[in-house]
């Protein structure tokens, strides 16, 4: 009985069936009618642009084409830093001139957040969705020039004003002979160091030697309970672990790599992680902690000291005034003293329809004024050599300590020398087995050992010489 | 249960000159069908498809076809049978604890008490809560210096000093799968719990008639009725488990030295850190072999219990 329910109420006889279906395909032919009478994406207005500039190869894609009218241009400029306080109004009151001394130039603002940055930015210029001109992390130059991504800019670069005063880290944009940005910033890095901490453990000066930071955090740990020293050690921060480890490695005169060679069993390579290990094992440091965690540390008063750049200063001077007033920054007390110093570039990227327009942006940045409000308004190291004011520097003491790091960088780029295209595995490999030897499961010279021959397969497949 | 046949008479009734077409229910499911198509069956193909072309990541390039060569190279690689070895562990792990843990707790909440309604509610509490929320909190307390876990540890066991958790392979797992199962649980929880009201009183009656005790109860009454939920449950945990990402991501990363890193962790990284999409599509096309194995098992199983409907 249930059973002939159940077919009553779902039987089709033929009649309702022709019924039903023919229902059915008027449905979908007054559908499909609608879709396509539906008004399609207008196409974009044909550019009213100067001549593109020459360049040897052909751009690999076409841009979006960015919209004109007879009488305005505009263009689309990305970057992570219009919502960060101080950088993000310079780079707006640097595009404001550029608009009053060009009129009819439009700029498109795209701030991108940070974390997402290099994902968007790579699948916007993978998909032919180019942006006429964005910042790039150092990180990301090697990357964009390996999938033919950016613009040589040696052409402009020949002619420009400022060619000869620019910082040392320029070279990292430049792979093979061509030159593929304009850096923007590349500040060094050095010890931070808290000073009332230092005084609590009867300490007068900062630690000019390896031996006098371990001696030096062990007294600040055992006299105020704060720790000593820090460094970023959290297994997910594989870039800035690397970092971390780059400090003491080339602190001692080593490299995780030499022209494009594997170098990681150098003895002065694991002497610099041994350095690191001894500031785990002992407690003079944190454990499992990202930049983040350290820079509020810093902040409360719970790290005395920390290699790291300018830019947790501008954060402290924010942040924690108080504990601002008693921080300096000085030269890293490793044997060779080495300030890595990363960078951001400005870059045009193949793809862009504007690139003499570009350029003329990337030159006024490069003008004398804009580069001295980086470094006195900002407080970090611009893209050229500038002066610091004798005001300037009463206020911000330990800028001039910085000014005079830049003579020890090292590191430019966070690069692997002679490996930058496969920079991102690399890195990898190294902090896995770093974080082995951070763990305590290996020691250094076998945790090296045992990374080497990955390191080598990886040269071998993925490096083409 | 069986079907009632249809009287010869209701037949003729209801044939015409055409044979009786069911067209309805297609046609409403079509539809779904149709989306499922779009969002399942394609991703798959093209996914298969990416596994044997060296891909170009830049529009307008050409995607080279190497064949099976990515496949190979995963074979040949180190690093794949390690990321191999933590997803068998992890899920294994995982999935055992998750089932005994939800069944223990389901047979708990099943008996009637005072307040069982609220421990019910307080029991599936970790499922609802978005996952990066609660991972990052886990991620704080499982810190070397700061943690609440080494916190408590110190108050029982003042000697043992600062446990680095997530910074020590060899801890950095079990943390990883502690917070899995502390995720995955209510969703055993439930499900047995819903089996076990499916189970007849009048068994368990019978049986303490019998003079059954509570073990006895437990074999041959209580397990043997929720076979069907257990199949299923243990093939969604097990699925659930092999492809997790962001427990592990937000927590380790994969690290420290691989030792959190899966199949699902190391696909993401040689996609979209190393851009090497045919290599990682090689890892997909595996991962879902694998999973898709564990269905035809489960299919079998169910094939074969002519209850299971």
């Amino acid at each position: 009985m249930r059973y002939q329910a159940q077919l009553d109420c779902c039987h089709v006889n033929r009649r309702v069936f022709l019924q039903r279906a023919a229902a059915l395909a008027g449905g979908a032919a007054v559908a499909s009618l609608l879709a396509a009478c539906a008004p399609s994406t207008a196409p974009a207005t044909p550019l009213v642009s100067g001549t593109p500039a020459s360049t040897t190869n052909p751009p690999a894609t076409q841009a979006t084409p960015t919209t004109a009218s007879a009488t305005s241009i505009s263009m689309r400029f990305p970057t992570w830093m219009y919502g960060e306080a101080g950088t993000g109004d310079w780079w707006r009151a640097t595009l404001g001139q550029f608009k009053q001394e060009n009129p009819g130039i439009q700029v498109d603002e795209t701030n991108v957040p940070n974390t997402q940055f290099e994902d968007k930015m790579l699948t916007e210029l993978s998909a032919g969705t180019a942006p006429d001109m964005m910042t790039a992390f150092t990180t990301q130059v090697p990357k964009l020039v390996k999938l033919n991504l950016l613009e040589p800019l040696d052409a402009y670069l020949d002619k420009a004003s400022f060619k000869d005063k620019m910082v040392p880290t320029q070279k990292a944009a430049t792979i093979g002979s061509k030159t593929y940005g304009v850096v923007f910033t590349a500040s060094p890095q050095g010890l931070l160091v808290n000073t009332a901490l230092l005084q609590q453990a009867g300490l007068a000066t900062p630690p000019t030697t390896i031996d006098e930071l371990f001696q030096a955090a062990k007294q600040i740990k055992d006299k105020t309970g704060a720790f000593g020293v820090g460094f970023v050690n959290d297994s997910k921060a594989v870039l800035l672990s690397y970092i971390a480890a780059m400090h003491y490695v080339l602190g001692n005169g080593s490299d995780f790599a030499r022209d494009g060679q594997v170098n990681v069993t150098d003895p002065k390579l694991t002497e610099g992680l041994a350095w690191t290990k001894r500031i785990l094992d002992e407690g003079l440091g944190p454990r499992g902690v990202d930049a983040v965690a350290l820079q509020k540390m810093m902040g409360e008063g719970k790290l005395a000291m920390w290699i790291s750049g300018p830019w947790v200063m501008t954060y402290l001077k924010t942040e924690a005034p108080e504990v601002y007033k008693t921080m300096d920054f000085v030269i890293p007390p490793t044997p060779t003293h080495a300030a890595i110093t990363g960078g951001g570039f400005i870059v045009i990227p193949r793809a862009s329809q504007q690139k003499d327009l570009a350029w003329k942006y990337i030159d006024l940045t490069q003008r004398a004024d804009w580069q001295r409000k980086w470094l006195e308004d900002l407080v970090q190291i611009p893209g050229q050599v500038v002066q610091p004011s004798q005001a300037f520097l009463e206020a911000n003491p330990w800028v001039k300590n910085m000014n005079d790091m830049t003579r020890f960088g090292a590191g430019f780029g966070y690069a692997v020398p002679g490996l930058e295209e496969i920079n991102g595995e690399y890195q990898k490999i190294v902090m896995d087995h770093v974080q082995q030897v951070w763990a305590g499961s290996k020691s250094p010279a076998d945790a090296m050992n045992d990374a080497k021959p990955e390191l080598e397969d990886l040269v071998k497949a993925k490096v083409k010489r | 249960m069986t079907v009632a046949r249809v009287p010869v008479a209701a037949r003729r009734r209801v044939i015409g000159p055409l044979p009786r077409i069911d067209w309805l229910p297609t046609l409403l499911v079509l539809p779904a069908l149709l989306v499922l198509a779009v969002v399942l069956l394609y991703p798959i193909v093209v996914g298969i498809r990416l596994s044997l072309f060296d891909v170009a990541f830049v529009a307008g390039d050409s995607d080279r076809f190497v064949g099976l060569d990515n496949y190979a190279r995963m074979l040949r690689n180190g690093q794949f049978w390690q990321a191999f070895r933590v997803t068998v562990i992890y899920t294994t792990v995982v999935v055992t604890a998750s089932f005994l843990i939800g069944l223990g707790t389901a047979l708990l909440l099943n008996v009637r008490f005072r307040g069982r309604a609220v421990l019910r509610t307080i029991a599936i509490i970790p499922w609802p809560i978005p996952e990066v929320v609660a991972v990052m909190i886990w991620a704080w307390m499982f810190s070397a210096d700061f943690g609440v876990i080494n916190y408590f540890v110190s108050l029982v066991a003042p000697g043992v000093g600062k446990i680095a958790w997530l910074s020590d392979p060899s801890l950095a797992l079990p943390a990883v799968s502690m917070v899995t199962i502390w995720k995955q649980f209510p969703l055993a929880t439930v499900m047995i719990l819903a089996g076990l009201q499916h189970i007849p009183l009048d068994h368990y009656e019978a049986a303490a008639v019998d003079g059954a005790n509570a073990r006895q109860r437990f074999r041959y009454i209580t397990w043997p009725g929720l076979r069907h939920v257990n199949l299923v449950l243990v093939l969604l945990l097990v699925l659930y488990t092999f492809k997790r990402v962001t427990i592990i991501f937000v927590m380790t990363g994969g690290g420290p030295g691989r030792a959190t890193e899966t199949l699902p962790i190391q696909t993401y990284l040689q996609s979209f850190q190393f851009f090497d999409m045919g290599y990682a599509s090689a890892i997909g096309a595996l991962m879902l072999t694998v999973a898709m194995s564990f269905t035809l098992v489960y299919l079998a199983l169910t094939r074969r219990d002519p209850e299971q409907v």
